[in-house]
């Protein structure tokens, strides 16, 4: 019982990081329905940034994170900006978006790995970051408990913003239809430029954690993104709550089967229980609003 | 010809291979996969291991590593038929990391991460395919058969039916076409291909170990096939034979080996960004991938037949 509660305490940690990661996805697929993989390069990017700014500027820990999170997020937004704006101009659509999303997440993955090597790149935020908090006979590190409460913190003002600002309420409308956003006299362009850098900024929360905790890796982006796009799938395509719902179930399931098999074969069986899930119900668990569905960028 | 030379050939033809039974799936029958080189590696592991470890004949063992890797396309072909799209994308993903960790961790039939050594190639009478200049000779026959076939299919009613499927589903299937059956068959070639592809790898090399089946290499294959163009036998050729020399060239430079491979990474990266500004298409095809019916609505009604 010990064993069970330490590694749902663990698992919702692990499902911290692919919420940020999928809420972030789901706000963004679910306004411009472009499959943006390049998401796991703002991911990594939080975190390798952070890294360079430590050990090439010399900056402190905090204040490299701080510069790490402004400059992914920016990342984001230079490539609504740059490659998919220009290239939906030019008519490229759905594939070729996608491509192109692709090739950045590539290009910028690996002139990371340049600098830095293949070596986990960590990002030093000061003893505080993994010193354990004794619970009774289960613990958890302070960083894992700045973790969870920023998630949770986050996505609360996510759906706060959606629901109660003007900003939220010009997304939702944009998911439903860009077009409407042009007659009610606000620039699409603008929203989607709200809607990339919303999204980055929870991913790029993610990566500066995951930097901090066990460093960030050539491949780590991709495989966070994997898990957290899942989770948007399962949780249905558009909700931003059920992603975070299920990106927290994950991150459970993905610990609490480790009572049962050896580590390296938990990340294989979630991905298997996907693919059967998918093919049984493509749906996902929730219903699937197709409606909310429209154009890329 | 040089030693140099000869191994650039002997890779292009392994990678045409690769190259050309993906731009079938993903050109002809519109399922864009991301776990090509799953099935590239379930054919040079079931060679290596059966051939190695088994002591079975190469002839057996590559016919055994062929069937293995059509039934894994097959397994692919499950979710391909349910969902397509984004969705196929991440299915494919996961797949694709399957395998991996398969690959990888699966020691007592893989090897792990130290791989096999000591793969044996194939001896026809006299022939003694041990030195370089008789297998590059090997690895093109391969490299025709597989691109005759794939050339002959295209071009074939069987073909125009794939790409009938591919364009408009519902369309093909008001017309009584066999969609799934045709998915299937598909996938299962694909698969067959790309697993002929690993165990002419794995006879190359004499050796093999995981990093060269991860989604790095699904990666560059895609590439392969984007830049020579989709819809393109030919293309898919030389799109691989464009990927395959980047690496060697950019080893001209002397950089350190730990610079050389992100950096040719990133350089297939901006080759993808690049030609979706300028030749989305690829190089060889003339016409788009999918005929652009109005502007708006084709990206909704795509969407829409994704979950129809």
């Amino acid at each position: 019982m010990n064993l069970f509660i330490q590694l749902l305490l663990n698992g919702v940690v692990a499902g911290s990081v692919y919420a940020l990661v999928a809420v972030g996805f789901a706000l963004i697929f679910g306004a411009t329905s472009h499959f943006h993989i390049a998401h796991a390069a703002v991911f990594s990017g939080a975190g390798y940034l952070a890294v360079i700014a430590t050990q090439n500027l010399g900056l402190p820990g905090g204040v490299a994170a701080a510069v790490g999170l402004i400059l992914a997020v920016l990342l984001g937004v230079a490539l609504v900006r740059f490659l998919y704006t220009p290239l939906g101009r030019r008519g490229g659509q759905g594939f070729v978006l996608f491509l192109v999303s692709l090739g950045a997440l590539v290009v910028v993955d690996n002139l990371f790995t340049i600098n830095l090597g293949a070596r986990p790149a960590q990002l030093s935020l000061g003893g505080w970051f993994h010193r354990a908090i004794p619970m009774g006979s289960w613990s958890m590190t302070v960083g894992q408990v700045a973790l969870v409460a920023i998630t949770v913190v986050a996505f609360t003002a996510l759906l706060l913003v959606l629901t109660k600002t003007r900003a939220g309420k010009l997304i939702t409308a944009y998911s439903g239809n860009p077009e409407f956003v042009e007659i009610v006299g606000r620039r699409p362009q603008r929203v989607l430029v709200l809607v990339y850098a919303a999204g980055s900024l929870f991913a790029a929360l993610a990566g500066l954690y995951v930097a901090a905790d066990t460093g960030m890796q050539p491949g780590l982006g991709e495989t966070f993104f994997i898990i957290s796009i899942m989770a948007v799938f399962i949780g249905g395509i558009g909700s931003v709550t059920g992603a975070f719902i299920a990106a927290m179930a994950l991150g459970v399931l993905q610990n609490v089967l480790l009572m049962r098999i050896d580590a390296e074969w938990t990340l294989p069986v979630i991905f298997v229980l996907f693919l059967v899930l998918i093919t049984v119900s493509p749906a996902g668990l929730s219903g699937l609003k197709l409606t909310s569905r429209r154009r890329p960028a | 010809m040089s030693p140099y030379m000869l191994s650039l050939l002997t890779s292009i033809a392994i990678f045409a291979i690769l190259s050309l039974s993906l731009s079938l799936l993903i050109g002809h029958m519109g399922i864009f996969s991301m776990a090509h080189a799953a099935l590239f590696g379930v054919g040079a592991y079931t060679y290596a291991f059966l051939s190695v470890k088994q002591d079975w004949s190469p002839l057996a063992a590559t016919a055994a590593a062929i069937v293995l890797a059509a039934a894994a396309g097959a397994v692919m072909a499950v979710p391909a038929l349910r969902v397509s799209g984004d969705y196929f994308i991440v299915a494919s993903f996961a797949l694709q990391i399957v395998a991996s960790s398969v690959f990888s961790n699966w020691t007592s039939v893989t090897g792990g991460t130290g791989g096999i050594p000591g793969i044996v190639r194939p001896v026809f009478g006299p022939i003694d395919l041990f030195q370089d200049q008789p297998f590059l000779v090997y690895s093109f026959i391969v490299l025709l058969i597989v691109a005759a076939l794939g050339f002959w299919l295209v071009r074939s009613p069987f073909g125009r039916m794939m790409h009938t499927i591919r364009d408009d589903e519902v369309v093909a299937a008001t017309m009584g076409k066999p969609v799934r059956g045709t998915k299937i068959l598909v996938t299962v070639l694909a698969g067959a291909f790309a697993g002929l592809a690993g165990v002419v790898y794995g006879q190359y090399l004499m050796y093999i170990s995981p990093g060269s089946f991860e989604v790095a290499t699904s990666v560059s294959i895609i590439t392969m096939v984007v830049v020579g163009g989709m819809t393109s036998i030919l293309g898919s050729i030389i799109g691989a034979a464009i990927i395959t020399v980047i690496p060697p060239l950019l080893q001209e430079i002397r950089l350190a080996e730990s610079v050389a491979g992100p950096l040719e990474q990133a350089f297939f990266g901006l080759l993808l960004v690049v030609l979706m500004f300028t030749r989305p298409q690829g190089l060889l095809a003339d016409k788009p991938h999918r005929r652009p019916r109005s502007a708006g609505t084709q990206a909704a009604a795509q969407e829409a037949s994704h979950v129809a």
